[in-house]
């Protein structure tokens, strides 16, 4: 017995992968405001994204010739970077990332970047393990302006529940009015790419316990 | 009345200049009246025109470092003679070491910056005024040093003077006679009966007498008084210039007074002539002639910034020093001669350094600078205050001073003021204000002829006396932007002589250069001020001042145009100071190419009688020479990150990339409160305005959990731990890592010599410091634990962090004077927001953190976007502060039209109800352009059906929301929070101590006191009497009660109590307490 219907209301025309529209048709009478409300918190606290929680940074001095890192603290001032720790750790940590393979089961990843050369840094050289892809990989992190030091950055990844950086961008619903016609909810989504539209939606559904969702 | 000068607003130069001029004219002014000290056969003369004055050899910034004090020295010539045999010719010596002022004026005293804030006092000069409870006239002398002259005029006695605050009066005629006043100018100016008759009566007295009775006003016991000792007394009191001085500003007051022309223009001391003009006018005065002068005016209030101050200083100073020269010279040299004569025995450059030094320390106008962002640093300096040397005493302050007064338009805000007990006395100044030469606030204005603003004749700056004279009216009056013509057929609001009224355009001699030329710094900061109640707007800018510098910078929608001239002068920011490209730019060094052309000298000087024979000399261009390229490379060091005064976390960034042109005056470096230029003090957040579950009453704030988590509201603090070193034997201290009974954690971060690692992170309690105590005193314990454990007994005295703080050790330094060693740690903090933190909007609209809710659970807009902050809407109507409305509408439409607005205050000049219809309008184009239908509805302009976030339902009304720009100010709640369980109690009374730095107690005064007795819960009332406080025996046994599990003892009698008893039976009142067990106190 179908308990919902749903539509995904999408136009051709719309490059962006990250929006769309789903317009459910309550088929079984329960309450719409509650429906709604269920979706919507799972969507904008339940949903599990991929963070940077902890950025680690250490530095070797070049002109001594020692292949020794020390750890420096976020609040040091480092004369051959461009940006200060602080600035850099907080660009860091709006990176987003998206799982690739659905068999990985853990929660924690470690990511490394190599700072030798004199340029500028963008997230795309982040050394990432394969199970993760970044979304945003032309972010630039930081300048480099001088060989004096090698600086490499430990980078820990983790999948939490969304309190910082929420995989949903926006979320918005309308219910409709009309007492005649008032069997449509309709859902915009907007995510950041680390999931998709449907796939949030459906999670959320399956999460609601208010319907049962079968491969028909 | 000054024109031509274009308004540039240095709002540092009243500052700087006087700090200059007292380097140029004021120190050797000064250095001039001991010129020649004569004493005993000694002659020790400085040549004063030879002043040379030293740079200091370290830089600002590494005073700032080390705690020293960037201080310029002072060198003159000094000779010496001995009956005319030169002991010392001609040698330069170190007079004294002065706090040089920064190019942002600020002083470096001791490590730490400093300012000296403007003194605003009466004028020196002469006033007339009328006691309002007897309606006697009396006037006043008040010279810039020397004693106070009171005149008073009796119904039908004659005129009284009075020297300072001494009671005896003596008649004016025997004062005039005593100065030297021939009875001939007597009789020609004072043609009045009284005076004759007393004159007459006088007359049977010898000129002696009257001397006499002079002298013993002054010396009433003394007997056998010379005539000539009472005579030179009187010269010395008035007519001494290095005793009895007018000052220029005085000497050009007396004379406009009483003259009506420059008269006695050279001499500053006290004449005959003004005394009879004195006396003159105040006959005049009585008949009812002329109007009384009215003291609060600002005519009659001069400002004395650090020059001047620094001068009357160094005055004092200088009568000390000539006194101890002359003490000096007796005691050390009999029989002097060049070679045994050592001019370091009787002079020491320590002497004047050292009182300078005090003087930087304890006046009270040389305050700790409030850097907690560039506003707040900037406001400071802009200060005046009536308190200091010479100034208001804050017992004394009537309520008639602190009132506005017409003449501070455009001089001094009148808005911008303290709270509380000093509201009204500390000012602060208007943006474009000048100070003349004698210290006089002038106002910029443009002048009007026929009805025309004359924009190119330039500024004119009037003072508030030149200003009775002229009609001016407000620049709101000004209404067309095609032509510089004001409306000729319509009556306009002016001023003329401190009076409001109406007048057409041709009778307007000036008119304000704009509509906010009466606001201060913070005030100008505000938009829609118009709209505010000013108690409000009060507020408001005294908050901006109180904002904490954020993690995330955001530079607010809605402008007022102040916030790039702010920053320009404030310390936080670093300025180009020439022309040219940037080659390195880093953090910590910025350098910058100049390049310089410039023509060739030799050739032009070579050549020079030549072209002048030609008369051609000014026609000659660089052109005409081979021009020569000079390369200089500039560095802009950009210090480290340090704390500020109020623990702020400060650091430099710049803003120039390399290969870069700046040219000169560019920002180049940002502070922590600056972005590219703007002032950023707080963040635009989306605030709704409606009641949600009580949790915003009483002006209580919601705040959503994304505020904290996205560090949106996060500041860093830094604190600053010191401690002598260290290894003293006398003491038996030692510094080490080996601490006893030290848990691993706590001593973990420690390095082997026992100072905390750089970048450790440290939380309540870690040691910082360790250090023990090797030599023990002899206490009965101690003598145990030796007696134990041999002479290894150590004690724990480590420096640990306060329980509250958690950060990351950012430096250590070790600092040596000579024998003494101290470290110095720094700790960054990054602080949260969190509940019970103050916030605040541009508007006065302040408020608490009362609750932080999920964003899941806030209210969400018809787009779906929760809202960040909920206001409570009843804190609108009451405090009148409506600006803030519109505020938070038009950054709502500039958000969603992605356009900046540059809102100028009182721009009602345009249109009549020009705010909201430019507000409506902007929201309904952001409707259009969006297709957001609910941004603008007619029906309820600026509101919208929102929608519950916990049950997704919209409100059952339209809400009010948008977006405020609000500031998280320095008052947190975890420097206040504060409990205790046990701690110290005061050796009197026994009672707990007060404050959270001697970790007290709670007081649980006499109304908590009614509260319970209210209640009848007596036993509670006990508890709190005396076992949680003054109970001395039982509150230590109640802890041992506690962990056994028993009932606690019965309460004895408190401390408090016996004290009470001692206090009356030491006043003689037999005192005795009768209970079942008498008690005896003794």
């Amino acid at each position: 017995m179908k308990y919902l219907k749903i539509y995904v209301l999408r136009s051709r025309l719309l490059k962006d992968g990250n929006l769309a529209f789903f317009k459910v048709k309550n088929l079984q009478f329960f309450d719409k405001n509650f429906f709604v409300t269920e979706i919507r918190r799972y969507l904008l606290l339940d949903l599990e994204s991929w963070n940077i929680t902890n950025v680690m940074f250490f530095v070797t001095n070049n002109l001594k010739n020692t292949s020794t890192f020390h750890v420096v603290h976020n609040f040091l001032g480092l004369e051959e970077l461009k940006q200060s720790l602080l600035e850099i750790t907080k660009k860091f940590k709006l990176l987003r990332f998206k799982l690739c393979s659905k068999s990985y089961q853990g929660n924690k990843f470690f990511a490394v970047l190599n700072a030798f050369e004199v340029k500028d840094f963008l997230s795309g050289d982040i050394i990432f393990p394969p199970h993760l892809k970044l979304l945003n990989s032309r972010e630039l992190l930081f300048t480099k302006i001088s060989f004096n030091i090698t600086l490499k950055i430990l980078l820990k990844i983790e999948a939490k529940k969304a309190s910082f950086q929420k995989p949903i961008k926006r979320l918005n619903l309308i219910i409709e009015k009309d007492e005649f016609f008032d069997n449509y909810m309709i859902f915009d989504l907007t995510t950041d790419g680390s999931v998709t539209p449907f796939n949030a939606f459906i999670k959320a559904l399956q999460s609601s316990n208010l319907v049962t969702l079968t491969n028909a | 009345m000054v024109n031509g000068c274009r308004v540039r607003s240095n709002l540092l130069d009243i500052q700087r200049n006087s700090f200059r001029s007292f380097l140029k004219k004021g120190l050797v002014e000064e250095l001039r009246k001991i010129k020649d000290i004569a004493h005993e056969g000694f002659r020790i003369s400085f040549q004063t025109d030879n002043v040379k004055y030293k740079k200091p050899k370290i830089s600002a910034e590494f005073a700032l470092k080390n705690g020293e004090t960037y201080s310029l020295s002072v060198h003159i010539p000094v000779e010496v003679t001995y009956n005319n045999m030169f002991l010392v010719r001609n040698k330069y010596i170190l007079f004294a070491k002065i706090p040089l002022m920064t190019e942002k004026g600020t002083f470096i005293f001791n490590g730490n910056k400093r300012i000296m804030v403007n003194q605003i006092i009466r004028s020196p000069g002469v006033y007339f005024e009328k006691n309002r409870y007897n309606d006697s006239i009396f006037a006043t002398l008040i010279p810039t040093f020397g004693s106070w002259l009171t005149f008073k005029i009796d119904q039908d006695e004659g005129i009284f003077v009075k020297v300072d605050k001494i009671k005896t009066a003596i008649p004016l005629i025997n004062f005039l006679k005593c100065l030297g006043l021939s009875r001939k100018k007597f009789f020609l100016y004072l043609n009045d009966p009284i005076f004759i008759e007393t004159l007459q009566e006088s007359e049977s007295y010898g000129i002696r007498l009257e001397f006499f009775e002079f002298y013993k006003i002054f010396f009433p016991n003394e007997v056998n008084v010379r005539f000539g000792n009472a005579r030179k007394f009187l010269r010395s009191k008035f007519m001494d210039p290095r005793k009895y001085d007018l000052g220029e500003v005085g000497r050009f007051r007396v004379n406009t007074k009483i003259y009506r022309s420059e008269f006695f223009q050279s001499n500053r001391t006290l004449q005959p002539e003004d005394v009879l003009g004195i006396a003159h006018y105040l006959i005049e005065l009585k008949k009812g002639m002329i109007p009384f002068d009215e003291i609060d005016d600002l005519k009659n209030k001069l400002v004395r910034s650090i020059g001047e101050l620094l001068q009357s200083q160094f005055r004092i100073i200088l009568n000390e020093l000539e006194s101890s020269l002359k003490e000096k010279l007796i005691f050390l040299y009999k029989n002097p001669s060049e070679k045994t004569f050592r001019l370091s025995r009787f002079f020491n450059s320590y002497f004047i350094t050292n009182r300078i030094r005090k003087f930087f320390s304890v006046n009270p106008l040389s305050q700790l600078l409030d850097d907690t962002n560039s506003l707040s640093e900037l406001t400071h300096k802009r200060k005046l205050s009536p308190f200091g040397p010479n100034g208001l005493n804050k017992e004394r302050t009537k309520l008639d001073v602190r009132e506005i007064n017409t003449s501070q338009y455009g001089r001094v805000c009148p808005i911008e003021t303290s709270e509380g007990k000093n509201a009204g006395l500390i000012l602060s100044l208007a943006k474009d204000v000048r100070v003349d030469k004698y210290g006089f606030l002038e106002s910029p204005f443009y002048k009007v002829l026929r009805g025309k603003i004359e924009t190119n004749k330039g500024i004119y700056f009037i003072s508030s006396a030149q200003e009775k004279y002229f009609t001016v009216a407000p620049f709101d009056v000004f209404r067309s932007s095609q032509s510089n013509l004001l409306d000729k057929n319509k009556l306009l609001g002016v001023k003329r002589s401190k009076i409001f009224s109406y007048s057409f355009s041709k009778n307007i001699d000036f008119i304000s250069i704009s509509t906010d030329q009466f606001t201060s710094l913070g005030t100008g900061l505000v938009p829609f001020l118009e709209h505010n109640d000013a108690n409000r707007v009060l507020m408001g800018s005294n908050m901006q001042r109180q904002s904490l510098i954020l993690l995330e910078k955001e530079v607010p929608f809605i402008k007022t145009g102040r916030e790039a001239l702010i920053n320009r002068e404030s310390d936080a920011t670093v300025l180009a100071k020439s022309s040219g490209k940037v080659i390195y730019s880093s953090l910590k060094k910025i350098v910058i190419q100049e390049e310089e052309y410039c023509a060739n000298i030799e050739f032009f000087n070579k050549n020079y009688s030549f072209f002048n024979l030609l008369g051609c000399l000014n026609e000659i261009s660089q052109k005409n020479f081979k021009l020569i390229k000079k390369v200089n490379q500039k560095i802009y060091f950009l210090e480290s990150p340090k704390k500020s005064n109020h623990g702020v976390y400060i650091q430099k960034i710049p803003i120039v990339h390399e290969g870069e042109w700046v040219r000169k005056g560019q920002i180049i470096a940002d502070g922590m409160s600056t972005l590219r230029g703007g002032i950023c003090l707080g963040k635009n957040v989306l605030v709704a305005y409606l009641g949600w579950e009580g949790y915003n009453f009483e002006d209580a704030v919601i705040i959503s959990e994304r505020l904290v988590f996205e560090d949106i509201f996060t500041s860093i603090h830094m604190k600053k731990f010191k401690t002598f070193i260290v290894n003293d034997e006398k003491k038996g201290e030692n510094i080490s890592m080996f601490i006893p009974n030290a848990s691993l954690k706590t001593i973990k971060n420690l390095k082997n010599n026992g100072i905390i690692k750089i970048g450790s992170e440290i939380k309540a309690q870690d040691v910082l410091i360790g250090r023990i105590k090797v030599k023990l005193k002899n206490t009965p314990k101690n003598k145990m634990l030796i007696a134990f454990f041999g002479n290894k007994v150590r004690k724990d005295v480590s420096l640990r962090s306060p329980r509250s703080l958690v950060g990351i050790v950012t430096s250590v330094e070790i600092l040596c004077k000579k024998s003494n060693c101290s470290v110095l740690i720094h700790v960054a903090e990054k602080r949260r927001i969190q509940i019970g933190d103050k916030i605040a909007g541009r508007h006065g609209n302040k408020g608490i953190i009362s609750k932080i809710v999920p964003s899941i659970d806030m209210p969400f807009l018809p787009d779906g976007t929760p809202v960040d902050m909920i206001l409570n809407p009843l804190g609108i109507p009451s405090r009148m502060n409506v600006g803030q409305v519109f505020e938070s509408l038009l950054n709502l439409s500039s958000l969603f039209l992605k356009e900046r607005y540059k809102i100028q205050p009182f721009d009602e000049v345009q249109t009549s109800m020009n705010s909201k219809s430019f507000v409506y309008k902007k929201l309904n184009e952001a409707r259009k352009r969006t297709k957001k239908d609910w941004l603008f509805n007619p029906n309820y302009p600026g509101k919208a059906f929102l929608y519950d976030g916990r049950n997704c339902r919209p409100f059952d009304h339209p809400v009010a929301f948008g977006y405020a720009y609000i500031l998280k100010l320095i008052h947190m709640v975890k420097d206040k929070i504060h409990a205790r369980v046990t701690g110290p109690y005061s050796s009197v009374t026994q009672q707990p101590l007060r404050g959270k730095s001697k970790n007290g107690g709670q007081r649980f005064g006499e109304m908590e006191v009614w509260a319970i007795e209210g209640f009848g819960a007596a036993y509670l009332l006990q508890e709190l009497l005396t076992i949680k406080s003054d109970d001395v025996l039982n509150r230590s046994e109640a802890l041992f009660s506690l962990i056994n599990g028993t009932y606690f003892s019965k309460p004895n009698i408190p401390e408090a109590f016996k004290l009470f008893i001692l206090e009356m039976q030491s006043l003689c009142i037999d005192i005795k307490i009768f209970t079942n067990n008498y008690k005896k106190f003794d």
